[in-house]
């Protein structure tokens, strides 16, 4: 039994020029207390997907999957109001910006009591407990003081602190990461992913961690999905993923991000892909990478399938050998 | 020796904290006694936190504020005292294009502006400049009748970048320029900045908090925190081997550089960064993994260290 399975998810979106595709037949495995890293530029659906996951789409969007088995339940045969509420109590998400996402007007004590009476129930004082020790094992210090102030007395990285404890108050088996330290500073944003990797290995809490950052990936997750335009491209273990790319697009991601140790000298230029990533609405025909590829070839017209290699999966007709250095 | 072509010397700026009445506000200090130079052609980063001065730093260099107390001398001539003539040879860049273009103007009109108040150049000769520094950051002539709505990010970037090009400055602060945009793109901007420094030796200021950007891209690193300088030196110094502890906490907080170390993702510094409440010792103490006893009461002066210009007093220990 896996934690969550989807085959063939897709998100469409209704619009006055006609529907739009922004997830495209994307398929996952995920395990419990396994930790996958889904990697995408800015419109590349990531986000949506994690949305579509949790059943928080907005009304103009469609979603339609194959397959969408939690924990051997069929998700696609519940009626929307049970989906809600079953997905709610398993699974979490928290969002890049932690100041938006929190009420301004409430106390962290109000909001965080609002989610453990939703979740968990109890007298008042039983969840008065559950918030301390919530706000405890999130990291934050005084939580007791904590629970009365609001928002803007906290810096982002402990309002983030407040959504990973709200988040948890549902017991999870699953948290959904959407670029949760985007918005922080460096040393606070290692803090996070430290905190998160600890709840996920103290509650054998499933994560799905949505981020634009390799580095952040190499040393957090066990799987990695590339996302481009909607699409899944590649997918496979971390470190062989890292290492040795297979798809055009994940080899240019990771070119045009400087190497520690590779400074530069006049001349020496980062790889990059040309132009920017097309808009869901003129996608290119074939291959979506085709015209920003510098691999591509004539055959790339063709729309290339999701092929197993190695233990990998590639979406590209030319995948790339270990020897292959970039271009 | 030749004159720097930019120099700060004991930069600091305090803004007012509205009090009630009758008191008067209360001064609090963003930046204090932080020197540089930097010369022509070359790349200094400013990097730290958010909060810890750097965009101040950059209104103070493009001469959108005065500064409170030091000077800033270009060519071996003070600005800071309000020649605004000089700021034609400084120009800046944002973080957030899309913020810091006209939405209602188109971006022709948006490039002859600081033409037209800065030059006396003549409408076909404006039009030339134009159509020159749209080519020389990769757009095209048709570009210029379009608005900025009608652009990506990075072509956005590309247009403020133009915007800075089109007075040929000598020196660029570009104040997070690349943090706004997606990493294919980050790449291309990163690209045209060195071509284009290359092409008409342009001098940067360049203010990150992505230390593989900073490492990569520049010549010499200024970190700071609370408006303090902690350390200052080449690339090579600030990155093999950072002094302060301050600098080892920022890079150990890296994904990459703890990847290159084979560092693990253990907690670089214990608490978050407060309110910079007025201290008499080290702003970064708090934090400090090794602070000392005296760190709480004196700020170490900034002292010469290996090439270094370092402020902490373990150095001397």
């Amino acid at each position: 039994m896996s934690l969550l399975h989807v085959e063939n998810l897709c998100v469409d979106y209704t619009t006055p020029e006609g529907t739009v595709r922004v997830v495209d037949r994307v398929s996952l495995k995920l395990d419990f207390g396994e930790v996958l890293g889904i990697i995408g530029e800015s419109g590349s659906g990531k986000s949506v997907l994690a949305l579509a996951i949790m059943e928080l789409l907005s009304s103009s969007a469609q979603m339609t999957a194959d397959l969408f088995m939690v924990e051997d339940q069929d998700v696609m045969k519940m009626a929307p109001a049970a989906r809600r509420e079953f997905l709610s109590s398993r699974f979490a998400i928290i969002f890049q910006e932690p100041t938006t996402s929190l009420n301004p007007n409430m106390t962290i004590g109000r909001q965080l009591d609002e989610a453990i009476r939703y979740h968990q129930g109890g007298s008042r004082r039983q969840r008065h407990h559950e918030a301390i020790e919530l706000l405890a094992s999130v990291g934050l210090d005084e939580p007791e003081s904590r629970l009365r102030q609001y928002p803007h007395e906290l810096s982002g990285g402990m309002n983030q602190r407040v959504m990973i404890a709200m988040a948890v108050s549902c017991r999870p088996r699953l948290l959904i990461a959407d670029e949760p330290t985007t918005a922080l500073d460096v040393t606070i944003q290692a803090q996070i992913l430290d905190l998160l990797l600890r709840l996920n290995r103290d509650r054998d809490m499933a994560l799905i961690l949505i981020t634009h950052d390799f580095a952040i990936l190499s040393e957090t997750t066990d799987i990695v999905d590339v996302m481009y335009c909607g699409q899944i491209v590649e997918s496979g273990r971390t470190g062989n993923l890292l290492r040795a790319p297979r798809h055009p697009y994940t080899r240019a991601l990771l070119d045009s991000v400087p190497q520690f140790g590779m400074r530069h000298k006049a001349g020496s230029r980062l790889f990059n892909l040309r132009g920017a990533t097309p808009p869901m609405r003129h996608l290119p025909v074939g291959c979506y990478l085709g015209p920003r590829c510098p691999y591509a070839r004539k055959e790339c017209v063709e729309t290339p399938k999701l092929r197993k290699i190695k233990g990998r999966s590639v979406r590209c007709h030319f995948p790339l050998d270990d020897k292959d250095k970039g271009k | 020796m030749t004159t720097p072509l930019l120099q700060v010397r004991n930069l600091g700026q305090q803004y007012p904290v509205r009090r009630r009445w009758p008191h008067g506000p209360e001064w609090f200090e963003v930046l204090a006694d932080v020197s540089f130079s930097l010369t022509a052609g070359r790349t200094l980063a400013v990097v730290g936190e958010s909060g810890s001065g750097k965009s101040t730093l950059a209104r103070l260099l493009a001469g959108v504020e005065k500064p409170h107390e030091g000077k800033i001398f270009l060519e071996g001539q003070e600005i800071s005292s309000g020649t605004r003539g000089r700021y034609n040879d400084i120009r800046m860049i944002f973080q957030d294009p899309y913020a810091s273009l006209n939405p209602r103007a188109r971006i022709a009109a948006q490039l002859e502006e600081p033409l037209i108040n800065r030059t006396r150049l003549n409408a076909p000769d404006r039009e030339e400049r134009i159509i020159e520094a749209l080519r020389r950051v990769g757009l095209r002539r048709e570009h210029g009748e379009r608005f900025p709505h009608m652009f990506s990010g990075g072509q956005r970037q590309r247009i403020a970048i133009a915007r800075a090009l089109i007075l040929y400055p000598k020196i660029i602060v570009a104040d997070e320029p690349i943090s706004s945009l997606d990493v294919s793109i980050q790449a291309q901007i990163i690209n045209l900045l060195l071509d284009l420094q290359e092409a008409f030796g342009l001098s940067y200021v360049f203010i990150s908090h992505d230390l593989g950007v900073v490492q990569h891209f520049s010549d010499e690193v200024l970190v700071i925190y609370h408006g303090r300088m902690m350390e200052y030196g080449s690339v090579a110094q600030i990155f093999d081997n950072p002094l302060h502890p301050y600098t080892q906490a920022l890079l150990a907080s890296s994904p990459a550089y703890r990847q290159q170390r084979g560092l693990s993702l253990a907690v670089p510094v214990a608490y978050e960064p407060g309110k910079a409440g007025k201290t008499s010792g080290c702003p970064f103490q708090p934090r400090c993994p090794k602070a000392l006893l005296k760190c709480k009461s004196e700020m170490p002066p900034v002292t010469r260290h290996d090439q270094h210009l370092i402020a902490c007093h373990l150095i001397d220990e």
